[in-house]
Order: structure tokens, then sequence, then C-alpha cells
């Protein structure tokens, strides 16, 4: 493996690094891989004696494929291009200009860490799924300085000194470090925990029938531990459930710092990198003047705690979507800062930030249309639910119904049939009201000469800043309804994967005026910081 | 587009064009064939057959049900397609193709020729039989692509080939200044 690129000069193509065969696809995939072979050997039961030969031959198989891909990968870059040959049956060839290049992630779980080797992925705007180039898995000098020269700035000097982005060149500046118990408090304040229990009981799941049983040993042991005397059932449970929000906690807990461990935003240069990990280290770069559109989102107790996350969207075709995913959006997100701090980490982000422009709020007619699309989502899971109720509290009493007890005794009460629906209704058309004003007080708009920033959400709110000069395109909706009103849409189209900047149910004269501008500035009209 | 004479019907915004711009066109009024056919699969099917078994299921005379569905599905095939079709405008101004539509649901889009990434033309069979073509216009933006359906076969070339020279010429002027699409 030669291992001293110099960027900026043409060089021969180059294999990946030769562990690759054992790490150069992800651990999941390798195991379905060979697993699912390996079940079908042992689950087909014809082998008798063969089967660990069988199951040897599976292995031997699969690290042929791997040793075949990796020996017909190869990659090289002349300081203008990146050329990526691969595939053992059926060849594909890319070729990634320098000036395409949106977003650059330098990715080093534990392992590779352990082996000095490293992911490089290279994202462009336009591909699907997934980056546009994946180099995996390169020896660090070789990753590090195909970094540095993919880097607009850097390509001039051809020196590419292959070190750390944080080791130590001039113009690295820090933007934002996040203490841990920032990381920790993201953790335990977003999804991931609510996911965290559903990812336990699946755990708990596998270890099958017994889990039950296993749960009451351990509720009692527990319990006999504080008062002697075991326990009933509910009070068994309810320690259960107990340790399990704890396990939830500690699980989330200790995975997001060792993922987002050591968080740390720098500008070098022209641009952005975003570093975290405690063991595997992962490094997001993305140009300044690649940023598409910047999200600021707050669920309700990351807002009464005056905090935020921030996801930086570049034209990066992988989407991933979602906060689970693992396309590039994913991978550029701050996971808290503070509310107070916003606006000078936006100024640190978009080239073409100075302020917040004044926020518009929209008229109290969108509170009505918020509350309309409600009721109207309300109605596809109401209006089937309360006639199949109403079939089955009409049905005749000898019918035997798996129902729970609860539901059939309410079934067989007199006026069920109508009575439950319409409290059900009631119950759930209030909070739709509740939640209406909610959107409708988050709905936001506003724009200067540089930038448009719409303001969404119910629950959880997210604030969308897109500079004026990246935007695609404009859209203008108005619905009979919205025209009746005065209300208007505006989208402004944004690149990637990033999603459309929407400003939606805008008062009408605001709506126009905002269109004018943002056609202007998706023709072009302005000037680039 | 010099040489591209206009369509005919009544031009919904009939403003005088500025310098570069051009006319409001609409689109061929054979395109509300290829949609009233577009219909059989998604609407009138599902819809008879969901008329049938109500006929089937409920207590009352068939004719309670098929009318109002006929008459429903009349309009919407009818009326509805032409209004559609009224509705459809696009235009090339000086910095962006416009195009107007809808309904029920007014849409105004503007994508600018700077954007532009990729023009397709396209011929279903149907559009094919009938001498028409619809042409697609994708900027970076994931909602961002835009067809202009209805157009003749024979003038789709023409207009692919104006777009592509605006675009050329858009970030040519743009990209002077070290403007990026993307």
């Amino acid at each position: 493996m030669p291992s001293e690129l110099t960027p900026a000069t043409t060089r021969d193509s180059a294999r990946l690094h030769p562990v690759s065969v054992l790490i150069g696809v992800p651990l999941i995939q390798l195991l379905r891989a060979l697993v699912i072979p390996a079940f079908a050997v042992i689950a087909g039961g014809r082998g008798g004696d063969r089967t660990p030969l069988l199951l040897l031959l599976v292995l031997a198989v699969g690290l042929t494929v791997r040793v075949l891909a990796w020996q017909r990968f190869r990659w090289s870059f002349d300081g203008q291009v990146v050329r990526v040959e691969q595939g053992v049956l059926s060849r594909s060839r890319r070729v990634v200009g320098v000036d395409r290049v949106q977003q650059v992630e330098l990715d080093r779980p534990f392992v590779q860490r352990l082996l000095g080797v490293a992911t490089l992925r290279i994202d462009t705007a336009g591909s699907d799924s997934g980056p546009e180039i994946e180099l995996r898995v390169l020896p660090l000098t070789d990753a590090l300085a195909l970094r540095t020269a993919l880097q607009p700035a850097h390509r001039p000097d051809a020196g590419g000194r292959a070190e750390p982005v944080a080791g130590g060149r001039a113009h690295v500046e820090e933007v934002l470090r996040l203490p841990l118990r920032r990381v920790a408090l993201a953790s335990v304040t977003g999804v991931q925990l609510l996911l965290a229990p559903a990812l336990l009981l699946g755990l708990l799941q596998l270890a099958g029938d017994r889990f039950e049983e296993l749960l009451d040993a351990a509720a009692a042991w527990l319990l006999e531990l504080q008062a002697g005397a075991p326990a009933p059932g509910l009070r068994t449970w309810f320690v259960g459930a107990a340790a399990l929000i704890v396990a939830s906690v500690v699980t989330t807990l200790i995975v997001a710092v060792v993922r987002d461990g050591g968080f740390v935003v720098l500008r070098a240069g022209d641009d952005l990198v975003l570093r975290r990990g405690l063991l595997g280290t992962r490094e997001s770069t993305v140009p300044l003047r690649r940023v598409q559109v910047v999200r600021v989102t707050a669920n309700p107790l990351r807002r009464a705690l005056g905090v935020a996350s921030v996801r930086i969207h570049s034209a990066g075709g992988s989407s991933g979507g979602g906060e689970g995913g693992s396309g590039a959006g994913r991978r550029a997100v701050i996971p808290l800062v503070g509310a107070d701090e916003v606006e000078a980490l936006l100024a640190d982000l978009l080239a073409d930030f100075t302020t917040l422009p004044e926020l518009r709020p929209h008229p109290v007619a969108a509170r009505r249309r918020a509350l309309w699309r409600r009721l109207r989502g309300l109605g596809g899971w109401y209006v089937p639910g309360a006639l199949g109720w109403a079939v089955l509290a009409s049905a005749p009493p000898g019918l035997d119904l798996p129902l729970p007890d609860a539901v059939a005794q309410l079934l067989a009460r007199d006026g069920s049939a109508w009575a439950v629906p319409l409290a059900v209704g009631v119950l759930a058309a209030a909070a739709q009201v509740l939640f209406a004003r909610e959107e409708h007080r988050a709905l936001a708009h506003g724009a200067d000469g540089d930038i448009v920033v719409a303001r969404h959400g119910t629950l959880s709110r997210t604030l969308s800043v897109a500079p004026l000069a990246r935007l695609q395109g404009v859209t203008r909706l108005r619905s009979l309804f919205q025209e009746r009103r005065g209300l208007t849409t505006v989208r402004a189209h944004v690149a990637g994967p990033g999603g459309d900047v929407v400003v939606l149910d805008a008062a009408l004269a605001d709506a126009e005026a905002l269109r004018t501008i943002l056609e202007d500035a998706a023709a072009g009209a302005v000037p680039v910081r | 587009m010099p040489d591209q004479p206009e369509p005919g019907p009544t031009m919904p915004d009939p403003t005088e064009p500025p310098p570069g711009a051009e006319g409001v066109r609409a689109l061929d009024p054979r395109i509300v064939l290829v949609w009233r056919f577009a219909l059989l699969p998604s609407l009138v099917l599902p819809a008879t057959v969901l008329g049938a078994v109500l006929a089937r299921l409920l207590p009352v005379p068939a004719w309670s049900i098929g009318l109002p569905l006929a008459v429903v599905l009349g309009l919407v095939i009818g009326p509805l397609q032409t209004r559609r079709w009224r509705a459809w405008s696009w235009r090339l101004t000086a910095s962006a193709v416009e195009l107007r539509s809808g309904v029920i649901t007014r849409r105004h889009v503007v994508v600018p020729h700077f954007r532009v990434q990729q023009i397709d033309v396209l011929e279903g069979p149907l559009e094919r039989l009938l001498g028409l073509a619809t042409l697609t216009v994708t900027t970076a933006s994931a909602a961002g692509s835009v067809s202009i359906p209805g157009l003749p076969a024979d003038a789709a070339p023409a207009v692919r080939t104006e777009l592509v020279a605006r675009a050329a010429r858009a970030n040519e002027e743009l990209g002077r200044s070290g403007r990026d699409a993307v």
C-alpha cells in the first residue's frame, strides 16, 4: 500500500487497505451474508456429519467473494477527480470531480482506530441513497491526505500534510465545543430515549417465554432485599417497569456519550468540521458554501430547558431521513446547544447570516386551517373506528369475539354503541384544538437580503434557515379554502435531501412579498459572500 | 423559441413579455384525453367496484348508489379535466420557467434557468399515439422537478434546446462571479 499520497499530483490507482477484506462491509451485512447460509445448512439438517464441512464451505465462499471484491476495487485521485472502479461480476466506474463534492466524512470506528485505518465517504449532490463514494477502508495517512486534498481551500498548496484537522493547522478555529454533560442531556431529552425501552424489550423478548419469569424473579429478589416478603403481581410489574426505565436511560446515556463525546465544531478555512466520538471518531466536513439549510429543532422538554439541536444539510446525496437515519444529514447534527447560542452559531454555519430577521406570525385563519387539517386526518381513523365499534356493539350477544374482558363488558353495556365513539370523538377533537393552537403559535417566517427563515411544528418546533443564494426554485400553493381565508403557502426549494423551507398558510400580502424575494434569489440575483 | 406558434386557447394571463421572456402558453388540448384515460385505472375502476359492492350490501335500490356515483365520475372525467387544462399555463421568463396549474389548489412554480440540472422529454404510449410529449425539468432540489405535460411532440425538442441554451447562458453569466448552482 503506497501511503505517500501527494495531493494534486497524478498517481496510479490503488487498492484499499487489505484489512477491508474483513471490515470493508458493515458488520451487520457481513453477518447477514454468512449467518443466513450457515443457518440454512444447519436447519436443512441433511448435512449430518458433513455440517461442519458445509459451514467451512460457506465461510470460504464468503471470504473469496470479499477477497475478490477487494482485489477488484481501485481508486485514484489526480488532484481534480476521484476515480473508483469496483465490482466483481458487474464492474462500475465512478468519477467525481472535486468541485462537485458536497460533504466529506472521515469515519473511524473503534476497530478501525486500533488498526490505524479509516473510512472516507464523499457525498455529492444528486446521489439518491448512500454516499457517492465510500472508501472503506484506507490507511489513515491516505485518508487524511485525500480529505485535505479534496478541500478546495487546500488544493492550490500541494503541501498535503497528513494530520488530523484539529492537529494544529494555523487557520483552524474552534466554533463550539460540547461539554460531556450537554451530550448526556441531549441523550436523555431526545427521541432515542423513547426508542431505548423498545430496544431493550426487544432484546428481552429474545430470551423467549422465560422473560416474564426472569423479571418476576428479579423483582421478587429486589423486593426481598427491601421488605422481606415477596410482593404480588402489580408491584412486581411496577418495579420491572422502573428497572426498565433506569436501564433505558443508562443505555442511552452510554451510547450517546461514546458516540458524541468530545463533540466539537471547527472552522478550517472555508470548511466546517464536525468531530465527535470517544472510542470511534467521526469527522464530517462540509464546505461553508455548500450549506443548504440549517434546522434548529427543540421538543417541548428541550424547549423548557432552553436547548435545541442543530442539523446542517448540504446537498450531499444520502438522505437517511429521521434522527435515526445514517445519511449525510444525520451525520451533521449538533446534538445540543443553548437557545441563546443559536444565533451566534448560525452566523458561524452560514456565510450569509448576520442576525435572524424579524419573524412574522401567520394570521389567525391559519389556526383554523391547522385545525381543519387535523380533524380531516383524525376522521381517517375515527370514522372507520366508530363504525366498527357500532357494528361490534350491535352484534348478537351469542357471538364470542376474541376481545379483552374489559372491552367486551364495555360493549355489552346499553348505549355504548354511540356513547363510546362520542366520548372518544370529543376527547380527540379537543386534543386537536389544542394541537392546532400550538401549531399556529409556531408558524412564522421571515427573510432579509441573505436568508429565509421559517418556523413550524406542533409540540416539537423547527426553525429552518436557508441562504437565499442557494435556493433552487419556488412554489406557491393556494387552495380554494386558503384563498377564501387570504392564506398562501410558499415552498422554497432547497437542494439535496434536507427538504424544502415551507412557509405554511402565510398572509396573502406577506407570501407575495416573500415569493418575489425568493424568486429573484433563486434566479441568481443574490450575490454570494 | 421564435418559431413556436401559440396553441391558441384563451390565455389566462396575457401580459406583455419583458425582454427575454415569452408569452404565456397553454398545453395542447389533446392532453385532456390523456388525463381522462389516466383516470380509468386509478379512479373509474375502483369506484365501479366499490359501487357494485355497496349496491349489493346496502338495503337500498341499486340506482340510488349508481346514479350519484355516475354523476360524480362524470363531473371528474368531464368538466374537471377541461378546467384542469384551462388552469394550466407555462412560460419562459428572462430568468426562469414558470408554471401555473391546479383547479382546487392552485400551484405556481418558478424554476430558474440557472438551477436546471437535467431536462427529460418523455412520451408515454398514449401520448405517442396522440403525438404529445412531457418535458421534465429537474433541479438539485428533492422537490424541484417539474413537468410540462401536453407539448406537441414535434415542438418538444425545440423547447428542450431553448431551455438548455438558457441554462447554459445563466450558468456562464453567474458562474463568472464564482457561483454554483448547488
